[in-house]
C-alpha cells in the first residue's frame, strides 16, 4: 500500500538543502582551481606546519577527553547516586558555548589571570611574566584547555549513559567466573563501550579539527590552525591568497570526508561483529 | 574496597568544582570594578559598569538580531528535517545510509570552510549580508543535531498509530496534527532546543556572509576578547549565557502549556 517513493520524496528538501548548499560552496572553490594550486599550497612550509599542528591538536585533544571522558564515566557508575548528581553537573560546561569557555580559560590561565594570582600569594612567583605562558602558546595549551573543559563531560555524559543502559549481569557473570574488578571493567565493559567511544571520538576529532572561534582567540602568533588559516587568506585581496584559501579548504573538505567514510565503515564493522555475536543485553 | 571509595568520591567532587568553578569566577569578573593583579578577589563589587554595558543601544541590538536569527533558523531547521528524519526514522529504503552520511556532514567539514564557499555564491545572488543568507548557514549546521533526535524519536514511535488513525478515517492533516505531532512533541522540543543553541552560538558563519551588517552577540563579544578587555568580554558572555536560557525555558513553558490545554495526557 506503501508507495516505494514516499522515503525519497520526504527526504527531498533536506537532501536538496544540503546538496545545494555543500555543492555550490564547494563546487565553486575547486572550479576555480587547477592542479598548479594545489602543489603551489603543498609545497608550501606554513601549510605544512598548520596541517601538522591543527591534525597534531586534534588528536591530543581527542585521545585525553575521550580517555578522560571515559574513565570518568566509570568512576560515575561506581559513585552510585553521587554520580547521578555529578552528571546533572557536567550538563553546564556541554550547552556553555565555546566562546564563553575561551573568555573563562583566558581569564583563568592568562599571565595576569587567576592562577597567576594564586601563584603570586603562594609565593611562586613575583612577577606575572614567571607565570608560565598558557595562553597564546606555541603548543596550543590554552586552545586544548577550551576543548577539554567542553569535551571531558561530553565524553563522560554519552559514555555514562550507555553505560547505565548496559545490563549488569555481563559484570556479574564475570566476576562470579573468578574476574577482578579491573578485568570486568577493561575485558567486559570496555568493549561493549566502543561503539560509543568510537561516536563520540569521531564528534570531538570533528570539533577540535575545524574549531575557528577558539584557535582564532588563543593561538599562538607562530603558527595557525588550517580553518584560521585559510579565513585569513580568504579575507585577503590579493587574488592568488584567495586561491590558495580555497585549495586550504578543498583539502580540510578532503580530510573531513575521509574521516566521515572511515567512520561509517568502521561502525558497520563494529556492528556487524556485534550482531554475529548473538546475544545483545 | 574502602580506598577505592575515597578515591572514586574525590574525583567526583573534583569533576564538580572543575564544572562549576570556571562560571563562578566569569560572574565575579563580570561584577568587579576593579580587579588589579596580583589581587586574588575583586576589591570592588558594582553593578555600575555591568549597567552601563547592558542598556548599550548595540547590545540591545545584537540580542534582537540573535534572537531574530536563532527563531528563523529553528523554524527552517525543523522544516528540512521533519520529513526527512521521518523517512529515516520508519521506513527502510536504499540510500538511507547516504541519507543519515549526507546529514552528519555539517559536523564533519569545519563551518568555516563551508562559510567561505558558500560566500563567493551568496556574494553573486545577492544573499550576502542580508538575514536570509544567514539563515540559510545556521540552518547547515543545525540539521546534524536536530536530524539525529527526530530520527531516533520516529524509530521509537513507529508507525502503527498514524495507520491505525488513518484506518479509523483520519484524513492526513488530522493524522498529522492529533496523532504524530503530539508523539514527537518531545523530540521536537529538544531538536528546536539544539537548532536554537547552534545558531545563537554561532562567529563565524555570521561573520563572513553577514559581512558586519548584521551584529550579534557572538559578534559583539568577540572584539573584547581581542582587545583583552575581558570585564567586557564577561559581561557580554553572561549576557549570552542568559539570553539563550531565558529563550530555551520559555520555548519550554509555552510547549508545556499547548501540551496541557490540547492534551491532557501528559503531565
Amino acid at each position: 500500500m506503501k508507495a516505494a517513493s514516499k522515503p525519497y520524496l520526504l527526504a527531498a528538501p533536506l537532501v536538496l538543502f544540503l546538496t545545494l548548499t555543500f555543492g555550490l560552496g564547494l563546487g565553486y572553490e575547486i572550479s576555480g582551481l587547477t592542479l598548479r594550486h594545489f602543489l603551489a599550497v603543498l609545497g608550501n612550509r606554513d601549510f605544512v606546519v598548520s596541517l601538522v599542528a591543527t591534525l597534531s591538536v586534534a588528536a591530543v585533544a581527542t585521545l585525553v577527553s575521550n580517555v578522560g571522558g571515559a574513565a570518568l564515566a566509570f568512576a560515575m557508575l561506581k559513585a552510585r547516586a553521587g554520580g547521578e548528581s555529578v552528571r546533572h553537573i557536567l550538563q553546564l560546561p556541554v550547552i556553555m558555548p565555546h566562546l564563553v569557555v575561551t573568555v573563562i580559560v583566558f581569564h583563568i590561565f592568562a599571565q595576569t589571570g587567576v592562577l597567576a594570582r594564586l601563584a603570586w600569594w603562594l609565593g611562586f612567583i613575583d612577577d606575572p611574566n614567571q607565570f608560565p605562558l598558557l595562553v597564546f602558546d606555541h603548543f596550543a595549551i590554552g586552545i586544548m584547555l577550551v576543548y577539554l573543559y567542553k569535551q571531558i563531560p561530553f565524553v563522560a555524559m554519552v559514555c555514562f549513559d550507555s553505560l547505565r543502559g548496559i545490563s549488569h549481569r555481563f559484570g556479574d557473570v564475570g566476576e562470579n567466573l573468578g574476574a577482578t574488578p579491573w578485568q570486568v571493567t577493561t575485558r567486559i565493559y570496555l568493549p561493549l563501550l566502543k561503539p560509543t567511544l568510537m561516536a563520540t571520538a569521531l564528534i570531538t576529532f570533528a570539533f577540535a579539527f575545524g574549531a575557528f572561534e577558539v584557535p582564532f582567540l588563543l593561538g599562538t602568533p607562530l603558527w595557525r590552525t588550517l580553518p584560521v588559516e585559510a579565513y585569513l587568506l580568504h579575507i585577503n585581496i590579493d587574488p592568488d591568497a584567495q586561491a590558495r584559501s580555497m585549495a586550504i579548504n578543498v583539502i580540510i573538505s578532503a580530510i573531513s570526508l575521509g574521516l566521515a567514510l572511515v567512520y561509517s565503515s568502521a561502525l558497520r564493522v563494529v556492528s556487524h561483529v556485534r550482531h554475529s555475536d548473538g546475544d545483545r543485553p | 574496597m574502602k580506598w577505592g571509595r575515597d578515591v572514586v568520591q574525590l574525583v567526583m567532587w573534583t569533576a564538580a568544582v572543575a564544572c562549576v568553578s570556571p562560571l563562578l569566577s566569569l560572574i565575579m569578573l563580570a561584577f568587579s570594578a576593579q580587579w588589579p593583579f596580583p589581587h586574588l578577589l575583586p576589591s570592588l563589587f558594582t553593578a555600575d559598569h555591568l549597567a552601563k554595558l547592558l542598556l548599550s543601544p548595540r547590545l540591545v541590538e545584537a540580542v534582537t538580531t540573535s534572537l531574530a536569527l536563532a527563531l528563523l533558523t529553528t523554524v527552517a531547521t525543523l522544516l528540512l528535517v521533519f520529513p526527512a528524519a521521518k523517512a529515516a526514522g520508519l521506513y527502510r529504503f536504499r540510500g538511507r545510509e547516504a541519507l543519515k552520511l549526507l546529514a552528519l556532514m555539517p559536523v564533519m567539514v569545519p563551518a568555516a570552510t563551508v562559510t567561505m564557499g558558500l560566500h563567493y555564491f551568496m556574494i553573486r545572488v545577492g544573499l550576502a549580508g542580508t538575514m536570509l543568507g544567514v539563515v540559510i548557514v545556521h540552518t547547515v549546521f543545525a540539521v546534524p543535531y536536530a536530524f539525529r533526535i527526530l530520527m531516533y524519536v520516529f524509530e521509537i514511535m513507529g508507525e502503527q498509530q498514524e495507520e491505525q488513525a488513518a484506518m479509523l478515517g483520519a484524513g492526513p492533516l488530522m493524522v498529522f496534527s492529533a496523532v504524530t505531532l503530539p508523539l514527537v512533541m518531545p523530540g521536537m522540543v529538544a531538536a528546536a532546543t539544539m537548532s536554537f543553541v547552534i545558531s545563537f552560538s554561532q562567529y563565524i558563519t555570521t561573520f563572513i556572509i553577514g559581512g558586519g551588517r548584521l551584529l550579534t552577540v557572538p559578534l559583539l563579544l568577540v572584539p573584547h576578547v581581542q582587545g583583552g578587555e575581558l570585564h567586557a568580554a564577561s559581561v557580554y558572555s553572561l549576557v549570552f549565557i542568559f539570553t539563550a536560557l531565558a529563550a530555551l525555558v520559555l520555548l519550554r513553558a509555552v510547549v508545556r502549556h499547548y501540551y496541557r490545554e490540547t492534551y491532557f495526557l501528559n503531565p
